[in-house]
């Protein structure tokens, strides 16, 4: 077998990579996340409106030792914590994955 | 009854070693931990040393792995994602592997302690943080800033936003550790009802650890799927931001 220089090599494997993914249409947007059982689903709502509750009450916790200003902060970041931990489970609901930020409106499906 | 269904968690230590005023030992659970990183690097390194046209057992298992983690990786991530599958790959069969050498008997799960499921989860937000960082530079922080929000509700949305954020590698951590340290708790509370009701009753719980194992499987593989899933989307909010 003869040895092709590795820039050809790695120029006509880039070329293959990109025309097999032209072929089979990958897109970087289907981010379908079905997770298979209710139950599953339902634990990992749970676990998010906890979570969010504790991160943000941290948040809160660990500024306040940082600014000296108990218990303000705490209580503000309870909130926001809250905030976060619904927004989650709503993100969880509407199959959006766990997506910060949803920049991308909903189009129709998905 | 017969020994607390907590105790298959306990960490043992098989070599004491002390560093300074840490203790260091190596445990059980570093034991299993060698153990799955030495499996997954058999199966993969063994599985594919022939490359045959028609695959072998091994082969086949290797391929269907690798297959499965790259096929994840671009529908999620894109073919940008490509150069992440190292990454992914040995984050999903540590976890596998660590979730299914826990339901050999006498085996130690090390993904039902949360330090180590905190630690994999970290790591991926580092990683993904760092990842998007270098990609966008400040433009990464536009992930805080919903599309088409009003103006005014940016105080209240960006501070949630950020919350949001920082709760993902404690909610992927705690989801694994839960359902790990869950299944392999309630399986052992009824192996601990066949002990106690003896021979006359103790056939239905029997019955019901056979189908907690087959359950149990499941939720082992389901897990290690979700973990390296959910870093795939990590991953794709990272590169992608818009």
């Amino acid at each position: 077998m003869t040895q092709e220089p590795e820039d050809v090599f790695k120029a006509r494997l880039a070329a293959a990579q990109a025309q097999r993914d032209k072929e089979k249409g990958v897109t970087a947007h289907s981010g379908s996340m079905g997770l298979p059982s209710g139950m599953g689903l339902g634990f990992r709502i749970g676990v998010e409106l906890v979570v969010g509750l504790a991160v943000g009450g941290g948040v809160g916790y660990l500024i306040d030792r940082w600014l000296g200003s108990s218990p303000w902060l705490t209580i503000l970041f309870f909130f926001f914590g809250a905030g976060a931990g619904v927004m989650n489970v709503y993100r969880a609901v509407n199959g959006l994955g766990s997506r910060v930020g949803f920049q991308k409106p909903r189009d129709g499906k998905e | 009854m017969a020994g607390s269904p907590l105790e298959q968690f306990t960490i043992k230590p098989i070599v004491p070693i002390k560093l300074g005023s840490f203790d260091v030992s190596f445990s059980n659970s570093a034991a299993f931990m060698a153990m799955a990183v030495l499996l997954s690097v058999f199966v993969m390194a063994w599985g594919v040393r022939r490359q045959a046209m028609v695959p072998g057992r091994l082969q086949s298992l290797a391929e269907i792995l690798f297959e499965f983690i790259s096929g994840m990786l671009k529908e999620n991530v894109g073919p940008e994602g490509r150069k992440y599958l190292p990454f992914v790959f040995s984050l999903f069969m540590f976890v596998l592997l660590g979730n299914l050498m826990g339901m050999i008997p006498y085996g130690f799960t090390y993904t039902s302690h949360i330090v180590v499921t905190f630690g994999l989860a970290f790591l991926v937000f580092v990683a993904v943080t760092l990842i998007g960082l270098i990609r966008h530079g400040f433009h990464f922080f536009s992930l805080f800033v919903p599309h088409g929000a009003p103006w005014w509700l940016l105080p209240i949305i960006v501070p949630i936003e950020v919350i949001s954020y920082m709760t993902r590698p404690i909610s992927l951590s705690v989801r694994l550790f839960a359902n790990m340290l869950a299944g392999h708790t309630m399986m052992k509370v009824f192996a601990g009802f066949v002990i106690a009701l003896g021979f006359l009753g103790g056939w239905l719980p029997l019955a019901m650890i056979v189908a907690l194992t087959g359950f149990e499987l499941g939720v082992a593989m389901l897990q290690a799927y979700v973990f390296s899933l959910l870093t795939c989307i990590y991953l794709k909010d990272a590169i992608h931001l818009h």
